[in-house]
């Protein structure tokens, strides 16, 4: 268990607060000290005032009632500061004020002893020793305060004894100093006792304390799995609606195709079931893609890229958009380079830069990189900026949420999915890179992703992947495992058409007997989950260990699971279905350039 | 015969104007996004006889839409095309006004075939919300005066808006509907359009002239 910050600092603390408890009651009973010391000088006076000098005596007395309003004094100036005092300080300065107190009454002794009767002399002795006595109670048990007090006093005293007495002297010398020995050991029996019961205290409190954060913790965690279970639940509601859509409206043309449609509507349904399909598959896949993203089944890439490049290229893509909308799209690119994932980083600005064209009526889409100097490390920067209609400060926590979307609460699809920023908030957490907005209503908004940027740029490094995207794949050898005939099917035809020789598979049988035939491929693409629990990752191992190795791709529907990791761990690349014809094309490329 | 699609789908909207218009004969189709836009289309077409309505509209609820509708316009008849189908939702519609509840749901034949219903002027009904009503009484015999009062019900038109398309007292009609409630095992207006349902009326929305 993590102990709580303020741990540390007060491990050594029982002796540091056991002294400031022992002042805190010192100093209260400090308070009572110059009432209780008349008190004695009256009674004191009562008994020898006939037998010593009044001046004397008076004299005596306002010194010794005087110590202790000084000390009465200072105590109530420690009250008043409470914990801010120094502990230690005010310790020693209780310390000396006791030895003071203790030798303010020695005087008295050395003063009137001498000129006393004999029967004086003995009640004066008597009440004199009575003193340290009740003083351990008034220490608080603080040996050193009591030690002062009563060594001051007794030793001056019982000297004054022997010197009145040198017959008793040793006798009365050996008494007084067994007697101080004594209290002062009670006095450090009274301390340890103390030193317990405060740290027993300090240790509940601690106790007290964890239970405390401890109990924060489990509610902030709670308060997390909460909100997360909602979040999900929204998702599927969104979800749900969204996919039963389009499915509606399918339908209704499905019924209008089975009614035998006037010809010159035919156009019109095939346009309109066109764009219902394509908001479905851009559905789908964003969904794929964010359950993908949030099952930590991606795992980004770390290399060297040169950011300016990767952005002119999406910037491409969107040109004809932004002039189909009459927008301007304002590439304004200085070199720079980061350590990222080249995908990643392009669904980022692809996701931002759409998003930017699509809210935007009138004006320019700014697209900028460029190195921020500020900070002490290298920091990245890529910018959209747009002259939309802006994002209301309230709504703008909430853009990053599954299928939120601004002006759009009757969720008409032509208007995107909603799922866009959501996904740029997962990549850009994936790539540690960090997302902010700022937007003005009425004015546009602008999305600056920072990252890790690389210091120097290396001399112009070539763009390897612009080169393996034209490289051809014409003559390769492929094998197809897959338990789906279409898949086969459709997968013979795809890679038929980039050249490739491809054979097929149905089972682990049917694998072998292509590998007896005609030996390894250049590339084995093979399906997770082919029929019978086979997993299509141990074929793969089991076809390297018979025949020697050879590139592997996994092709698979899943989403999340331990299968997948399973294979990623194997260092296989996987592909997740729908796979769009490019990706695998680049992944095969990737594949078989890299050897 | 002029039609008003009221959804926020434009694509579903415009597959439902074509499917009308390859099934209906002479139909004409309007079309809103929204409720304030199709009450302003219901004010300027006096001679619109039927509204399809979806339910989930933006920023309101097709519910408050149908009394809304009925109370403009008594004479159009509200036909509800909704992604729910739960049997309560339904209830509240008949309950509300409406004529007949296709949910979007349904298979493409069973789509064309409800419209074509509807556009019969007979009332359609979901398989579920008929499998938890009572049996129908064996053999229901109606009048024609009553086949034409259980249709202007169904419509949604009040008993006073019944009388005067009728050319009755409305005494007269309060009495048809007692024995068409009788006739049908019905005890209230919603009961008895989804019982009509299932007589398959195939009076003409042209009764009314």
């Amino acid at each position: 268990m993590k102990s709580p910050p303020w741990d540390d600092d007060q491990r050594a603390e029982p002796g540091r607060e056991m002294l400031i408890e022992v002042i805190g009651l010192h100093a209260q009973a400090m308070l009572r000290m110059p009432w209780v010391q008349s008190c004695l000088v009256l009674g004191l006076g009562l008994c020898i005032f006939t037998r010593v000098d009044a001046r004397v005596f008076v004299g005596w007395a306002a010194i010794t009632i005087g110590v202790e309003f000084l000390r009465a004094r200072y105590a109530r100036h420690v009250l008043k500061r409470g914990y801010d005092v120094d502990p230690r300080r005010t310790h020693a300065v209780f310390v000396v004020l006791a030895a003071a107190s203790g030798a303010s009454i020695a005087v008295g002794v050395v003063l009137f002893l001498p000129r006393l009767p004999i029967l004086y002399q003995a009640l004066y002795g008597a009440i004199l020793f009575a003193i340290p006595a009740a003083g351990i109670a008034v220490s608080q048990s603080s040996r050193n305060i009591l030690a002062a007090y009563a060594i001051c006093m007794l030793l001056p005293a019982a000297v004054t004894w022997g010197v009145v007495y040198p017959s008793q002297a040793l006798g009365v010398g050996a008494l007084t100093v067994l007697y101080c020995v004594v209290i002062i050991l009670v006095a450090a029996d009274g301390e340890k006792l103390l030193l317990r019961s405060v740290t027993i205290r300090h240790q509940r409190d601690r106790l007290v304390r964890d239970l405390e954060q401890r109990n924060t913790d489990v509610r902030a965690a709670m308060g997390q799995a909460e909100q997360s279970a909602k979040a999900r639940a929204r998702v599927l509601a969104a979800a749900s609606h969204d996919l039963r859509q389009p499915l509606h409206a399918l339908s209704v043309y499905s019924a209008v195709l089975a009614s035998k449609p006037a010809p010159d509507l035919l156009n019109e349904v095939s346009v309109n079931i066109d764009q219902i399909v394509r908001a479905l598959g851009n559905l789908l896949n964003g969904l794929l893609d964010l359950s993908r993203l949030s099952a930590g089944n991606y795992v980004p890439e770390h290399q060297q890229l040169s950011l300016d490049t990767l952005i002119a290229g999406v910037c491409t893509e969107y040109s004809q958009a932004a002039a189909h909308k009459g927008l301007t799209l304002v590439q304004d690119l200085q070199p720079v380079r980061i350590m990222g994932d080249a995908v990643a980083v392009g669904r980022i600005a692809r996701n931002l830069i759409d998003n930017a064209i699509k809210y935007t009526d009138a004006g320019e889409v700014r697209v900028l990189t460029h190195m921020d100097d500020t900070h002490a490390v290298p920091v990245a920067v890529l910018r959209v900026c747009d002259t939309g209609k802006g994002i209301p400060q309230a709504e703008q926590a909430k853009i990053f949420e599954e299928f939120y979307q601004l002006d759009n609460p009757g969720r008409d699809r032509s208007k995107g999915v909603g799922l866009g920023l959501a996904i740029v908030q997962r990549l850009c957490e994936l790539v540690d890179a960090r997302i902010h907005v700022d937007s003005t209503l009425g004015e546009g908004t602008e999305f600056r992703v920072t990252m890790a940027a690389v210091a120097s740029a290396p001399a112009a490094a070539p763009d390897e992947g612009m080169a393996v995207s034209w490289a051809s794949l014409e003559g390769r050898r492929c094998y197809v495992v897959d338990d789906e005939r279409d898949i086969r099917n459709s997968m013979r035809a795809l890679l038929g058409v980039w050249g490739v020789q491809t054979s097929t598979a149905d089972s682990v049988q049917e694998a072998d007997a292509l590998f007896a035939q005609h030996g390894s491929p250049d590339l084995l693409i093979v399906d997770l989950r082919l029929a019978g629990e086979e997993h299509g990752a141990h074929l793969a191992d089991r076809l390297q260990n018979r025949h020697g190795a050879f590139p592997v791709l996994i092709i698979t529907g899943e989403t999340s699971s331990d299968a997948l990791r399973d294979a990623q761990e194997r260092g296989y690349m996987l592909l997740q279905k729908p796979i769009a014809a490019e990706v695998l094309r680049r992944s095969i490329i990737n594949i078989l350039g890299a050897r | 015969m002029k039609i008003l699609i009221v959804d926020d789908h434009a694509l579903f909207r415009a597959g439902l104007r074509m499917l009308l218009a390859t099934i209906g004969h002479n139909v004409v189709c309007l079309e809103s996004a929204s409720i304030t836009d199709a009450l302003a289309l219901i004010g300027q077409h006096e001679d619109l006889q039927l509204c399809l309505l979806d339910l989930s509209l933006k920023n309101e609820h097709g519910l408050g839409a149908i009394q809304r509708i009925k109370q403009d316009a008594p004479h159009v008849a509200v036909v509800v095309v909704s992604g729910a189908d739960d049997s309560a939702t339904i209830r509240s519609c008949i309950d509300a006004g409406a004529m007949s509840f296709i949910p979007k749901s349904v298979a493409p034949e069973v789509l064309t075939q409800a419209l074509q219903h509807v556009l019969s002027g007979a009332v359609y009904m979901p398989e579920q919300i008929l499998s938890v009503m009572q049996d129908m009484p064996e053999s229901v015999k109606l009048t024609p005066r009553q086949m034409q009062v259980l249709q202007a019900l169904s419509r949604g038109l009040p008993t006073k808006l019944i009388a005067r398309e009728l050319d009755l007292s409305e005494h007269t009609v309060k009495d048809h509907i007692a024995m068409l409630f009788q006739a049908l095992g019905a005890s209230n207006r919603t009961e008895a359009v989804i019982k009509a349902s299932q007589l398959r009326l195939q009076e003409s929305f042209a009764v009314r002239g």
